[in-house]
């Protein structure tokens, strides 16, 4: 309870510039997603099909006390909170990567009519690598893959966090697709 | 260190090209690239490279990091398997995957021929026991069923390590959607394909069973044309004697594809026939145009539910138009689109009131049954009048005239000739009634909107002045009128009772004869209405009241109160304002308190995250919804139960929810756009309105849980809402 108090208000602080006060947020969001993803990934959801918008909305409702925050706070936990899926996932899939000793990582070859996504085979470690260099380039389109991807929001909800339009959201994020496919299909 | 800058330059110009380049038609593509790159071949191998991409990134990264890491998970843990026996099969090879398992190639270990089967697993991953109960019941279903466009239970059982299995007739075809774009011609030929397919779902129907998740990619085509219908693992069997009530299953519901589900499949609602129905409406509209009715694509599951049931998709025809001006891309003109070209024209009229007539919302408004839609598309494709369209004598005319072209066409002139100039005034007469009509309405609510100001500013003989010219018109009956009606009622009288602290809440017994005062004082004071004379106080202090509620026989009050260190629900006798119970439980304070309208139970709704509902006899807890959690995650601030006594509306800052009574089943979920903090249902039960911070109040249709109308035009918050007893 305590905690939740605390971390209001560095989200405030945080907000209003000052700097050391995601030092205090970070490690918190960190546990408390990091411990929901592994049950999500374990299969330890009542709910299968839970979405990881929820997964962080969850989060946030429980760590975030609602009567003292506002919407640019929860704005501003969504942003935290995409950055350290992103590094979850990342530190997960470098070390399952290591795990196999490279090389015997065979690709699955599935007949894809039944396969519900043709998407599956995204590396993200190298995505990760690839969004990086996009960053350099243009900071906005970074973000919004971040919030899409690793925060699993929708446009809309993207939109609202970053205070731009849906359109906006739109066409930025198809062109950043375009950059990022571009980029992992290249090597 | 910061890139050079010219490297940001040179992406800035890249980015804009690529923004025209993605909004222009596809005939000017090359004139902008020249435009715009001019000499510099690098730019514009670039820019083309990137914008090449934009035909293959539909599905890229749509599907979120960690749901993709879960699936791969799933999927790597399935293809381990393959290589190894299940019962008497090998499994050979990977060929798909559900909700809820994998499914297989394979063949029989001592079978000389090889004959290959299907074989679908359990996916252990997510092994629990709801998994293996859908499991065990798909196989129950499937041994039903014996039809030839249904694919065919072979065998089932359970491995030694206790994973249940089910072996299939294993079908190789293409999604139905791939079939008709690479091989229907004409909608004739999409309709006879389809038809089939009514046929296996009707069948299933009659087995009492419905699908609840039809879909291309549970709908076979082989290359002989065959259908088959595949994928029960959703299904739900009927009780025999529970046919026509159908049932409040909803397991499983939440797995279902959006794009095909019905309205009340996503809001969790029940589930009959004519949810089937619904999806084949959305699968035909999709093999007729090209394209779902709804863009769901980039939206939250609250968004798809708002598209779902609120908007209206264009007519199949329409879309198809639409698709196939977008489509003359160079790289798209595949066999596919080509097909489509026939069709246009014989989608406009009867196969688009079909469709749409299969896509209503309300489930009473489609057909009823998979027969009645299969019926209409039979009856188009003899040129018999369908039942999707009023009948008019003009189309019933034309059916006719199709039937009999030639004898028919010497008739038509001479009649053309006659009915000429009578057509042409009826034709007037009714345009001009129509629009006569439209300015009247136009007109009404103009002066209804007057009217809520005029009652804002509790300006009552000017809103007088704005009904009578409504008194005993078809207007006067809607709800707005006799809302606005209600403050003017000559009966009307002003009781004002003077307070020294701040009141909460107030009530009326239902009677009307009570008025009870929630005092942040922590008392509750009872008053004579009109007179206003005092009778009762309550015993004994509380903490600050925030709601008081009579029962519904006016006998007794309860009150929900607390602060930052207390909390406190009590049951009050009216008469002698003596405690008769104290319900305890919650942890933190409780703003929110209603009585089921039989008086057995009593909801509350507190700071701890939960709502409790409890026996109004002896006080003691009978059901919680909701998880105890950080205080104030998610506070009810007021709470109503409908008049069946079947759900709670709950309004909350957060997201205010519709709760299903016993079960504790969230119904709907509210947009979290505004703060609602007071909520109401009127007394017929078919609306309720809910309130809070935004100082209006919007109106909702508790069938549909769709916006029926917002009042604006308060000035600060609004704290308590009340429908009036007459109010419909």
């Amino acid at each position: 309870m305590a905690a939740t108090h605390e971390l209001t208000h560095d989200l405030i602080e945080w907000r209003n510039g000052n700097e050391t006060a995601i030092e205090r947020i970070l490690p918190v969001i960190y546990d408390e997603l990091k411990r929901r993803a592994r049950h999500y990934l374990r299969g330890e959801r009542s709910d299968i099909s839970i979405q990881t918008s929820e997964l962080i909305n969850e989060a946030y409702l429980k760590l975030v006390d609602q009567r003292e925050s506002d919407w640019q706070s929860r704005a501003h936990f969504f942003a935290v909170a995409a950055r350290v899926m992103r590094n979850l996932l990342v530190d997960r899939a470098r070390s399952r990567r290591l795990a196999k000793r490279g090389g015997d990582a065979k690709r699955i070859s599935v007949d894809d009519i039944l396969i519900a996504s043709p998407d599956e085979d995204i590396n993200v470690v190298d995505l990760h690598e690839a969004l990086t260099t996009l960053a350099e380039l243009d900071e906005r389109k970074s973000q919004i893959v971040e919030l899409r991807y690793f925060a699993g929001l929708s446009v809309e909800e993207t939109a609202e966090v970053m205070s731009v339009s849906v359109i906006t959201v739109k066409r930025e994020w198809l062109k950043a697709k375009l950059w990022l496919y571009q980029a992992l299909h290249e090597k | 260190m910061k890139p050079h800058s010219s490297t940001h330059d040179r992406w800035k110009l890249i980015d804009q090209i690529l923004d025209e380049l993605l909004e222009c038609p596809p005939s000017q593509i090359e004139t902008i690239l020249a435009d715009r790159c001019g000499q510099d071949a690098g730019l514009r191998a670039e820019v083309r490279k990137l914008f090449a991409a934009s035909e293959k990134v539909s599905g890229f990264m749509e599907i979120s990091a960690l749901e993709s890491a879960s699936r791969t998970l799933d999927l790597e843990t399935a293809a381990g398997l393959v290589g190894g026996r299940v019962g008497k099969y090998r499994l050979l090879r990977l060929i798909g995957r559900g909700g809820m398992g994998s499914v297989f190639l394979a063949a029989r270990d001592d079978d000389e021929f090889r004959k290959n089967v299907a074989v679908k697993l359990v996916n252990t991953v997510w092994g629990n026991e709801e998994v293996a109960q859908r499991f065990r019941r798909e196989r129950q279903i499937l041994a039903k069923l014996e039809h030839p466009n249904i694919a065919r239970l072979l065998d089932g059982g359970t491995t030694k390590d206790k994973v249940a299995f089910l072996v299939m007739e294993y079908i190789s075809g293409v999604p139905i959607t791939e079939y008709c774009k690479a091989r229907c011609k004409t909608t004739k030929q999409i309709l006879k394909i389809f038809l089939k397919v009514c046929a296996a779902v009707k069948y299933a129907h009659q087995n009492l069973i419905i699908h609840r998740d039809l879909k291309p990619n549970n709908i076979l085509v082989t290359a002989d044309g065959t259908v088959k219908l595949l994928d029960f693992g959703v299904a739900k069997l009927l009780q025999p004697d529970l046919l026509d009530v159908s049932s409040n299953f909803t397991q499983g519901a939440n797995i279902l594809t959006p794009n095909y589900a019905s309205p009340e499949q996503l809001k969790g609602e029940t589930i009959t026939t004519a949810s089937d129905v619904y999806s084949l409406g959305v699968l035909l509209y999709e093999l007729l145009s090209g394209s779902r009715p709804y863009d769901l694509k980039d939206k939250s599951l609250p968004e798809i539910l708002r598209v779902i049931s609120e908007e209206v998709p264009p007519k199949p025809s329409e879309t198809e138009r639409q698709m196939r001006e977008q489509m003359p891309r160079p790289t798209l003109t595949d066999s596919g689109l080509h097909a489509l070209t026939g069709i246009r024209r014989s989608l406009r009229g009867d196969v688009d009131n079909i469709c749409m007539k299969a896509l209503a919302k309300e489930r009473t408004e489609r057909y009823q049954t998979v027969e009645a839609l299969a019926t209409d598309i039979n009856r188009h494709l003899e040129s018999l009048p369908i039942l999707a369209r009023r009948p008019s004598t003009w189309y019933h005319t034309s059916k006719y005239v199709k039937r009999h072209r030639l004898g028919v066409a010497a008739l038509s002139v001479i009649v053309i000739l006659l009915l000429g100039w009578l057509t042409i005034a009826v034709w007037q007469r009714n345009v001009a009634r129509k629009e006569a009509e439209l300015n009247r309405r136009r007109a009404y609510s103009a002066d209804m909107n007057l009217g809520m100001q005029a009652y804002e500013r509790a300006n009552l003989t000017r809103l007088k002045d704005i009904l009578a010219h409504y008194q005993n018109t078809e207007f006067s009956r809607n709800w707005e009128y006799r809302f606005l009606q209600n403050p003017t009622n000559p009966k009307a009288q002003l009781l004002v009772i003077p307070h020294v602290t701040d009141v909460w809440d107030v009530a009326f017994s239902p009677d009307s004869k009570l008025l009870a005062t929630a005092c942040a004082d922590g008392f509750v004071r009872i008053y004579q209405v009109p007179q206003g004379k005092l009778l009762t106080t309550t015993a004994t202090k509380e903490p600050n009241i925030w709601r008081v509620r009579f029962s519904p026989d006016g006998k007794s009050l309860g009150t929900a109160s607390g602060d930052a260190n207390s909390t406190s629900v009590k049951v009050w006798n009216v008469a002698s304002g003596t405690e008769t119970l104290s319900l305890i439980g919650h942890t933190a304070r409780v703003r929110a308190i209603d009585f089921s309208p039989d008086g057995k139970l009593i909801a509350t709704g507190s700071r701890d995250g939960t709502i409790r509902i409890w026996s109004a006899l002896d006080g003691r807890e009978w059901k919680r919804f909701g998880v105890e959690r950080a205080p104030a995650a998610v506070e009810t601030e007021d709470l109503d139960f409908t008049p069946d006594g079947a759900r709670l509306i709950a309004a909350s800052r957060n997201t205010s929810k519709i709760w299903e009574v016993p079960s504790g089943r969230i119904l709907f979920k509210f947009d979290e756009t505004s703060t609602r903090i007071t909520s109401a249902v009127s007394p017929d039960g078919k609306r309720f309105a809910l309130g809070g911070l935004e100082a209006r109040i919007q109106i909702f249709d508790s069938k549909t849980v769709k916006l029926v109308m917002e009042i604006a035009g308060h000035e600060a918050r609004i704290n308590n809402l009340t429908f009036s007893r007459t109010a419909r």
